[in-house]
């Protein structure tokens, strides 16, 4: 059957010379350039756009704008499909695919419309009631079943291949909403010279301007007002564009929109952007929202808001229908029922009023309308769409009748759109003039106008337009200003508040909530079962929950609760209006934080050779640091295995730079340290280093790391690379607060010096090679001791340490100058067989030595657990001593550091694996864990260092080491920690 | 000799973009061979450290937090209560000057060359690219010629300093100037630019 068209032939802000095809489930359409969606759909005599949430029934739009609870469409295809969008906020352009949702297989025959005959036991509380049992888990059976079944739009698993972005943008004033109250105030702050920023949902100017006729006074107010704000440079004007949501410091989320540009992800054109706007001041021109009346089947295709009618009419030249009743309760819908009439289209309206102003009823009269005063409207006839209406007198009891009809428009007064001020914090005050909430307080700098204060004349929304523009400019600084703005005399300004009219009966299917199938009697039934509170009341029957949040529903529901409990509705309070204030797709959210610029990757300053010299790479936290290197094998098992081999029998070269870096410099540096380390400064004389330990508060060992002593007063820290800006930041913490005395400045210089260690018997030999001319003697720098020197021009510092537990240097260069030095030292140590190696040989030649690490300095262990506690001095303070002395601390039972050796040839030893006692009982936590494996070369063996109860008084005892994840147990022996030249002879070479 | 190189070496390979229709509104590139110093004085010697570094140098400093004054080639911002970052050209390397000119009891000496990487954008554009990942107000009336902050990039600290009416240079931290500047050039794709190493050399 051929839809019926509802374009009208003339009329609408649209352009009929451009035409836009675009398709629903498939079917191609045509639109005009200006439409929406919506309006695309209704012209083309769609009214059935989707399936209700839980009952399946057949909906159609209700509004025009963006509280619309049924008109929700999956937009694109593959990676660019997005669910749940609303068809009447969706500018239609060329190529647009639509799919109605929440329907199989279509939404003129979905099989789940059962649903709605199944009704009367799917009400309030029905998944609680009956989905307990029989067992505890059985929700997690049904629940698949009842999400397929129940739902909005479904999400793909697909890569989104469309770009998103984020932008701060600042202005003096902020005006959110281009309504004739806003576009007033924006004037009048662009004209004060602040800098102001003006945001819209909308692709056009006006707000509810633009449901007038085009010839028209406001229409030709509407166009001077636009060109002048779009005159004014010091104005942004943000179309498309959603203020989702407002947070302190007058910060201010929201969202554009560019789907209409039909942007081009390679060429860095973005879909959306969300932008964080700060403002000085914020103007809040929100609008409000026609609240639906409450009848049976209210919900069918065809019922809709009768301001939704209007705009339809007179913006989309679009008319719902051939026959039209107004039912109302308040004089705002007499506007649509006038456009109408003056179309020619035959209108009735049912007024639950029993007065009416004179001057309707002459209008009404004048243009042939039938006016049934004290009526409203019973129930609903039709299916797929409205056929016709059952009227009674607005109270009970009294004679019913019928109307024919196939567009009901109703309106049931007005709700001011509260959301974002009371983002903002100020909460809503009932007013019981428009039976609606309105905000309260406004903080300073903060300022309300238009519809959303209450008030709907337009005479009213300018002026305070005007004024609340100018008096937000003047507080950011700007004016002051004379400058006055007269409304136009326009139909709307007959807007009237309306009271809530109270629904005939506990229909099952008058809804109050149409997104989520909430009716009239859910409410009844969650209050009989003491669901009372409203945010009970929400939670029970999901009321003003989904993608509208309830715009629509919230006041309807606050009454019906109110009437139950016999109590004002401003008794009854609202929920919490939270961002977003409509739906954001998580692309925006994201913006550009995806794939490779997801979070910062930070590279030593040798990266670059690594790459090109066969380095395979490992994460260790922001770094990307290289982790072996091909010339030692083709896989990280033998390349490790191999590069710890050149180390042992001759030298190795590795990338230190990711060592933490700090200069400590002042007169009390030496103070600082003593506070920070576990062990003594003070006697560390100039150009030597000490390693040092130091803990949190709480006596945990914090980090540990090299200090040298370059100057009386100036020391070089190094810390581990994990903990680098912790350490940093936690040094400057206690300067500026504990120790606000001591004369001490740390600067990080991570980034300054590159760092390579040198290590192996030949270390000092291949130092030779490469800086000659340098006393390197163990006299001239022995172990722990440190060299400034100057080599080509170019400072560098050099540290005789060791961590592999061979005779072993750091040579710290500028790091501009470090791979021109990496490069010279390799060439000039050649001929001794100087090779890189990488992160994974450089841990495991440290579990050799027996040194802890990051893997053992996890912040549960104590300077005792880690063997580390004769290192503690006893003359001094430092931070967490005190706590180090509790005797739970102390106990023998504690896990301590040991090492571990496997005694099962062919089962491999793992980190993490659990540690027992010959004879326990395999589970639980067991007496300690292995914290770091690897093979040892000197040992040919699996070796591991760990944490068991007792530490090293076990030594020489056998264990189980099990690992449940892959079900294996092995035997191993307890063992000392350092596997190889525990004399240290090595290092001291 | 061992020769200096540039972290964004590698990135030198890759191309200029055209952005939407085809044009290329931004210039893009990294500015070499200058000098970074921070000196610092404690609470109780900030006037006296100023008096010397005054002597120093024969210049006034900026008076307020996040003042920058240009001297000659030097640029002197203030970046804290008591401490300064002084940027200067090719061979006028200050820092060993000062570190002798300020005692330690006065304060401390730091040179920081080597641990920023300098990338500036030019074009009328470049204000709107930088705000994609800056939470300042880039407005030439809030941030005009000379004005200089300390602030976070896309998750990492920089300094970006406005050079003039459209140029502003991000002072990085070099361990992470790779990452700024495909975050950089990607967010300025849609504008186009043309890559500039003039000033790299």
């Amino acid at each position: 059957m051929r839809s019926p068209c509802y374009r009208l032939e003339s009329g609408g802000r649209i352009n009929r010379a451009q035409a836009l095809e675009f398709s629903l489930d498939g079917r191609m359409m045509r639109g005009l350039e200006g439409d929406s969606l919506a309006s695309a759909l209704l012209a083309n005599g769609m009214l059935l756009v989707g399936r209700s949430f839980k009952y399946h029934r057949p909906r159609g739009f209700l509004s025009a704008g963006a509280e619309e609870p049924n008109g929700l469409f999956t937009l694109g295809e593959e990676g660019r499909t997005e669910p749940n969008v609303q068809g009447t906020t969706t500018e239609l352009f060329d190529g647009l695919r639509a799919q109605r949702q929440n329907c199989w297989p279509s939404a003129e025959l979905d099989v789940m419309a059962v649903n709605s005959w199944l009704a009367p036991l799917l009400g309030a509380g029905f998944y609680y009631k009956t989905f307990i049992g029989p067992t505890r888990r059985s929700w997690m059976f049904y629940e698949k079943f009842i999400r397929r079944a129940a739902g909005l739009g479904r999400a793909v698993h697909r890569r989104d291949p469309d770009r998103y972005e984020t932008r701060h943008a600042f202005a003096d004033v902020l005006v959110i909403g281009a309504g004739p109250a806003g576009m007033a105030a924006a004037l009048a702050a662009g004209r004060a010279g602040a800098r102001v920023v003006l945001v819209e949902q909308d692709w056009l100017l006006g707000g509810s301007l633009l449901w007038e006729p085009l010839e028209t006074p406001t229409a030709a107010w509407l166009r001077d007002i636009a060109v002048e704000l779009e005159s004014l440079a010091n104005l942004e004007i943000l179309r498309r564009t959603t203020a989702l949501g407002v947070y302190d410091g007058n910060t201010v989320a929201l969202v554009e929109r560019r789907d209409h540009l039909r942007p081009n992800a390679e060429l860095g054109e973005s879909r959306q952007i969300v932008v964080t706007v700060r403002a000085r001041t914020i103007v809040y021109a929100t609008g409000a929202v026609e609240r639906p009346l409450i009848f049976a089947n209210n919900d069918r295709p065809g019922v809709m808001l009768a301001s939704a009618v209007r705009c339809y009419l007179n913006r989309f030249a679009v008319a719902g229908g051939r026959r039209a009743l107004v039912a109302t309760n308040n004089d705002s819908a007499y506007a649509t029922a006038f456009d109408l009439a003056q179309l020619g289209i035959p209108v009735t309206i049912a007024d639950q009023r029993g007065q009416i102003e004179p001057s309707l009823r002459q209008q009404t009269q004048a243009l042939g309308i039938e006016l049934l005063a004290g009526t409203a409207v019973i129930d609903v006839l039709g299916g797929r769409r409205v056929k016709g209406a059952l009227l009674g007198g607005a109270s009970e009891g009294t004679r019913r009748t019928r109307r024919a009809c196939d567009l009901l428009c109703m309106s049931g007064g007005w709700s001011p759109l509260v959301h974002l001020t009371s983002h903002g914090g100020i909460k809503p005050r009932y007013c019981p003039e428009i039976a609606a909430f309105v905000p309260g307080e406004y903080a300073e700098g903060h300022y309300g106008v238009g519809a959303l204060s209450g008030s709907f004349s337009l005479a009213d929304a300018v002026t305070r337009g005007v004024e609340a523009g100018r008096n937000a400019a003047a507080r950011a600084g700007c004016g002051p200003l004379a400058f006055t703005l007269s409304a136009p005399a326009a139909q709307s300004a007959i807007h009237g508040g309306g009271a809530f009219s109270s629904p005939r009966g506990r229909s099952s299917k008058a809804f109050v909530d149409f997104q989520n199938d909430v009716t009239v009697k859910d409410i009844h039934v969650a209050h009989q079962e003491g669901y009372q509170s409203v945010e009970h009341l929400k939670r029970y029957t999901t009321l003003g929950m989904g993608t509208d949040q309830g715009k629509t529903s919230n006041i309807n529901a606050l009454a019906i609760e109110a009437h139950l409990r016999g109590i004002e509705i401003s008794a009854v309070g609202t929920t919490t209006f939270r961002p977003p204030y409509s739906p954001v797709s998580f692309g925006a959210l994201a913006g550009r934080n995806v794939r490779k610029h997801f979070r910062p990757t930070r590279r030593s300053p040798l990266h670059d050779w690594h790459v090109a010299h066969g380095a395979a790479f490992t994460e260790a936290g922001a770094w990307l640091r290289a982790w072996w290197y091909r010339w030692a094998g083709p896989t990280v098992e033998q390349a490790y295995i191999e590069e710890m081999r050149l180390v042992r029998g001759a030298v190795g070269l590795s990338d230190a730079s990711t060592l933490g870096k700090i200069d400590i410099q002042g007169p009390d540096a030496t103070e600082l340290l003593n506070r920070i380390y576990v062990n003594s400064f003070d006697n560390l004389p100039v150009g030597k280093t000490r390693y040092g330990v130091m803990l949190a508060d709480d006596r945990t060992v914090f980090d540990d790391g090299s200090t040298t002593r370059l100057a009386e007063t100036r020391y070089f820290m190094t810390t581990t690379t994990a903990h680098a800006a912790e350490v940093l930041s936690w040094m400057e913490f206690l300067l500026q607060t504990a120790w606000t005395d001591l004369k001490v400045h740390v600067t990080s210089v991570t980034d300054v010096w590159a760092a390579m260690a040198i290590a192996g018997p030949k270390a000092r030999s291949a130092l030779e090679l490469a800086l000659p001319g340098h006393d390197l003697s163990d006299a001239r720098l022995p172990y722990m001791g440190c060299l400034e020197l100057s080599f080509a021009g170019v400072s560098l510092r050099l540290i005789r340490l060791s961590f592999s537990g061979e005779l072993a240097y750091e040579i710290y260069v500028p790091a501009d100058y470090a791979v021109a030095l990496w490069d010279h030292v390799l060439a000039s140590a050649a001929p001794l067989g100087i090779k890189p190696i990488g992160l994974e040989a450089v841990a495991s030649l440290r579990i050799e030595k027996g040194h802890v690490a990051g893997l053992e300095l996890d912040h549960r262990n104590t300077l005792r657990d880690l063997g580390l506690g004769r290192m503690a001095s006893r003359s001094k303070a430092y931070v967490g001593r005190e706590l180090s002395q509790r005797p739970t601390l102390q106990a023998e039972e504690r896990w301590s550091l040991v090492g571990i050796e496997r005694l099962e040839p062919g089962k491999p030893l793992r980190g993490g694996a659990i540690l027992f006692g010959i004879g326990d009982k395999i589970e639980g936590h067991g007496r300690g864990y292995i914290t770091s494996v690897t093979w040892s070369t000197v040992r040919e063996n699996f070796i591991a260092l760990g944490l068991y109860q007792g530490g090293l008084r076990h030594i020489g005892e056998e264990i189980i080491c099990a690992y449940p994840l892959r079900d294996e147990q092995l035997r191993a022996r307890i063992v000392s920690p350092v596997f190889i030249d525990p004399k240290g002879e090595r290092l001291r070479a | 000799m061992l020769e200096r190189s540039s972290v964004l070496a590698r990135v030198r390979s890759e191309g200029s973009r055209d952005g939407t229709g085809g044009l290329r509104r931004l210039r893009i590139g990294e500015t070499r061979d200058w000098n970074l110093v921070q000196v610092a004085a404690f609470s109780a010697t900030a006037a006296e450290l100023e008096d010397t570094v005054c002597a120093a140098l024969g210049v006034e400093l900026p008076a307020r937090v996040g003042d920058a004054a240009a001297v000659g080639t030097r640029l002197l911002c203030r970046t804290g209560a008591e401490q300064f970052w002084i940027f200067t050209r090719g061979s006028d390397d200050i820092a060993a000057a000062l570190q002798s000119a300020v005692a330690p009891a006065m304060g401390s000496v730091t040179a920081l060359s080597h641990s920023r990487t300098c990338i500036w954008i030019d074009g009328a554009h470049s204000r709107e690219v930088l705000a994609r990942g800056l939470s300042i107000d880039l407005d030439s009336d809030a941030f005009g010629p000379h004005s200089f902050a300390l602030t976070g990039l896309h998750h990492t600290p920089v300094m970006i300093l406005r050079s003039s009416a459209t140029r502003f240079e991000l002072y990085v931290l070099r361990t992470f100037a790779v990452w700024t500047w495909e975050w950089l050039t990607d967010a300025a794709l849609p504008y186009g630019y043309e890559l500039d190493w003039t000033e790299s050399a």
